[in-house]
């Protein structure tokens, strides 16, 4: 199990292999996380969300996720449940574990979440290696 | 007189096939001759032969090749002429896989469980997906019966098999510069068709199939493939391959493609390129698969079926008839295509073609019925899964449970934690030098408590732990991840689990719930670790309830770094914890969290209560109450509370009385 863990990629992007996301998109989502996070560069919300919006627009899902949980709690943007849950789905539908996960786990059908649930663990093989 | 001849054959083989059809034949296309011709598609069934669950030990009617077996007798009782192509991700993805491949790895003579099943559903042809590649090639070698030219695979006889052609387009060998596996092949079909005159003939359709799998297999499996294959986007290999398929004579060409659809532009190592793959002359169809999705249909809100010359309704990709039947066998695509003959070949009559995925599940909800040949067919195998996934990989000396974790029983928690901080540990030690300094943390939440019922906690009995116990004391299907985080930072972290209480006001006589059950379990993240220490002041509004925060005693300041272990979906932002968005991730392993539990216990073998299952790193800060402060638990298990060190636990009512099952506790907040 080590041995495989040696393989690892340090974890600084989304980790999908997907032709999928614009060039630009992991730049501005980088950019976006360190304004976010105040990372090296000033705190500046409304910057960082604008910022991994448009990484989202990108096709990027982990700027899509992040964007989502940003919409939900109004950081750096006007709170918007719909919008984010958009975004949720659109994450989901390129297949990010965690937004599938986040589906599953809010999923009031049993059955639909243990499917979303399945799908997050197959995912998961695909982003993680 | 000549062309009497091929006719008195066809006369011969017709009696024989179909006797209750008195018809003429031909051995090609017959001009006029018109025929339908049903290409049936099953993907991704992740060795789900049947429909079953074996972490839960038990039946999943939802899923599994048994069911699809079903609605493949009732495609070909409908249309005289199938023909039956799986897309792939066949072979890997549950026990059953795992059993065949690395527990008791099939023999040379032996077929592989699922491609015994397919044999006998008299598959014509596969393709080769990326999870094909998960076990390595000599594995892939030996199940799919081709003796590789690659470095490090020494097959030295053709094994055993599957009884169908498998065809792949873009993987090559490093060694010998040929495919893998065949590219392609021509499939003489012979169909019941009516001549130009309307009379019953049969006649043969030569049914090209190409195969092709994404690209980045080479860096998901690269410890398998690197130096031993290579592979060329899938429209470069269409472009190579088509061409020499029509002129081999192929009436169509039907593209298995394990991949969906992306219009972002095209590179050779496009994962789902099949956009670009229809735009490639030739192509007749495209079965599909890869991002399992269920096309065409109508009310998909996906974006990749909004892209411009996709009708996701008729099932058309700049007008090439496409299917993707979902995942695990809970559909069967279907293209129906109708042909012509013009005398030389046969030819598709585009507009009447249609195309369907259709769903093992009815419109009531409930599923067709499962094919008992299936589960006959692999009974063996099935049963040997499951007595290896109810074989011990160690033990425990006490009961593991959520039903007090709110209230601080780790006993469910500890075990997890413990684990990946051993693996984060020796993972830094061996690998991030840098880091070897800080403190490793583990985070872990109760993942069950009873949000679907008073049934609905971890349990886990004292005694053997086998692998679906695994599955129940790490429930999701996670990746462990590790980030760097500041003092500051954990605190926060902290402060967010500890929203899962409400604002207690101890001045209130009232009973008051201590649970705010908007907040789930399984975002209460907690360290157990004797080294770390903290308590949750839940007097205190949200935000504000960490009180004493300390490493080995000592203050943690705002500035002091750790290494926390925790899974992917919280490292990337799931619960939108402060700060953890994949900007703090450190490791990203591609071993999940149930496999690294698995591991540890496997290494630890015996566990007992006073090592794994009691160290807690929380309490609640004291204070005496006026009221009591309650919350809700299964009925019957006090004892358990006892049993983990919690004194300060009564029992209030047996049943609470909101008709859900639950019995009422109340903590005592000064003890």
């Amino acid at each position: 199990m080590m041995q495989a863990a040696l393989l690892l990629a340090l974890a600084l992007s989304s980790g999908l292999a997907a032709a999928g996301p614009q060039p630009d998109a992991q730049a501005a989502y980088r950019l976006g996380l360190m304004h976010r996070n105040g990372d090296g560069v000033p705190k500046d919300a409304a910057h960082a969300a604008s910022l991994i919006r448009s990484a989202a627009q990108g096709q990027l899902p982990a700027a899509m996720f992040t964007l989502s949980n940003m919409l939900a709690a109004g950081e750096g943007v006007m709170r918007d449940e719909l919008a984010a849950r958009r975004w949720l789905d659109d994450a989901a539908a390129l297949g990010y574990p965690p937004a599938l996960q986040q589906l599953a786990l809010t999923e009031p059908d049993p059955r639909k979440a243990e499917l979303l649930m399945r799908q997050a663990a197959h995912a998961l093989q695909h982003a993680s290696e | 007189m000549r062309s009497l001849i091929p006719c008195q054959i066809g006369i011969v083989l017709t009696i024989l096939s179909a006797p209750a059809i008195a018809a003429s034949s031909a051995s090609s296309a017959p001009k006029g001759a018109t025929t339908v011709l049903a290409v049936l598609e099953t993907t991704d069934l992740h060795s789900n032969v049947v429909g079953y669950d074996y972490f839960k030990l038990a039946a999943e009617p939802s899923i599994g090749l048994d069911r699809t077996a079903s609605l493949i007798a009732q495609a070909r009782a409908e249309y005289a002429n199938t023909v039956l192509f799986d897309n792939g991700d066949t072979i890997q993805g549950n026990a059953l896989a795992d059993y065949q491949a690395l527990v008791k790895p099939l023999r040379c003579d032996q077929t592989l469980g699922i491609y015994k099943v397919m044999n006998a559903l008299q598959y014509d042809g596969s393709s080769i997906g990326n999870h094909e590649f998960n076990y390595g090639l000599a594995f892939l070698s030996r199940v799919t019966g081709r003796r590789f030219q690659v470095a490090g695979v020494n097959q030295p006889k053709r094994c055993a098999g599957p009884a169908f052609p498998q065809v792949l387009a873009n993987v090559y060998s490093v060694k010998t510069k040929k495919p893998l596996f065949e590219p392609w092949r021509i499939i003489e079909k012979r169909v019941r068709a009516r001549d130009a005159n309307g009379r019953p003939v049969t006649a043969t359709v030569k049914v090209g199939i190409i195969g092709f799998t994404p690209p980045a297999i080479m860096s998901w499996d690269k410890r398998h493939l690197e130096g031993k294959v290579y592979t060329t986007g899938v429209v470069e290999a269409a472009r190579k391959y088509v061409p020499e398929m029509r002129r081999k004579g192929a009436d169509i060409v039907v593209a298995i493609s394990h991949g969906g659809l992306d219009a972002g532009p095209h590179t050779a190592q496009m994962e789902n390129a099949n956009w670009y793959l229809a735009q490639v002359p030739g192509v007749d169809a495209m079965l599909l698969g890869h991002s399992h999705q269920l096309f065409p249909n109508a009310a998909s809100t996906a974006p990749q079926f909004a892209l411009p010359g996709v009708d996701k309704a008729r099932g058309l990709v700049h007008g090439v008839p496409t299917v993707m039947a979902n995942l695990w066998g809970k559909h069967l695509g279907l293209i129906a295509l109708h042909l012509r003959a013009d005398g030389r070949r046969w030819r598709i009559e585009k507009d009447r073609t249609r195309v369907e995925a259709r769903s093992a599940q009815n419109a009531d909800k409930s599923f067709v019925a499962a094919d008992p040949k299936v589960l006959a067919l692999i009974r063996d195998e099935h049963e040997a899964t499951i007595e290896y996934v109810k074989t011990p990989v160690g033990s425990s000396d006490f009961r593991m449970t959520t039903y007090f974790a709110d209230v601080g029983d780790t006993s469910a928690i500890a075990i997890v934690n413990a684990a990946q901080t051993d693996y984060v540990k020796r993972y830094v030690e061996a690998n991030l030098p840098q880091y070897a300094a800080l403190p490793v943390l583990s985070m872990s939440a109760p993942f069950k408590s009873g949000s679907a019922g008073a049934f609905d906690f971890t349990d886990v009995p004292a005694g053997k732990l086998a692998l679906n116990n695994a599955a129940d004391l790490y429930l999701y299907p996670n990746a462990l991840h590790a980030v760097k985080v500041d003092g500051a930072g954990l605190k926060a972290w902290l402060e967010t689990s500890a929203r899962r209480f409400n604002t207690i006001d101890p001045a209130d006589p009232k009973p008051q719930e201590l649970v705010n059950a908007t907040v789930p379990s399984y975002n209460f993240d907690t360290p157990t670790s004797s080294e770390i220490s903290y308590e949750i002041d839940v007097t205190r509004p949200p935000g504000q309830r960490i009180r004493h925060l300390a490493l080995r005693g000592v203050p943690v300041t705002p500035q002091q770094e750790f290494i926390v272990a925790t899974n992917n979906y919280r490292a990337s932002g799931g619960g939108n914890f402060p700060g953890l968005d994949g900007s703090k991730t450190v490791l990203a392993s591609p071993d999940t969290s149930r496999e690294v539990l698995v591991k540890y216990i496997r290494d630890v073998r015996q566990l007992t209560r006073a090592r794994h299952g009691a160290v807690r790193s929380w309490r609640f800060t004291k204070v005496a109450t006026a009221g009591p402060v309650v919350f809700h638990s299964a009925p019957g298990v006090l004892d358990l509370a006892g049993e983990a060190g919690l004194d300060n636990v009564r029992l209030l009512r047996a049943d609470d009385g909101l008709g859900k099952g639950f019995a009422l506790y109340a903590v005592d907040l000064s003890k």
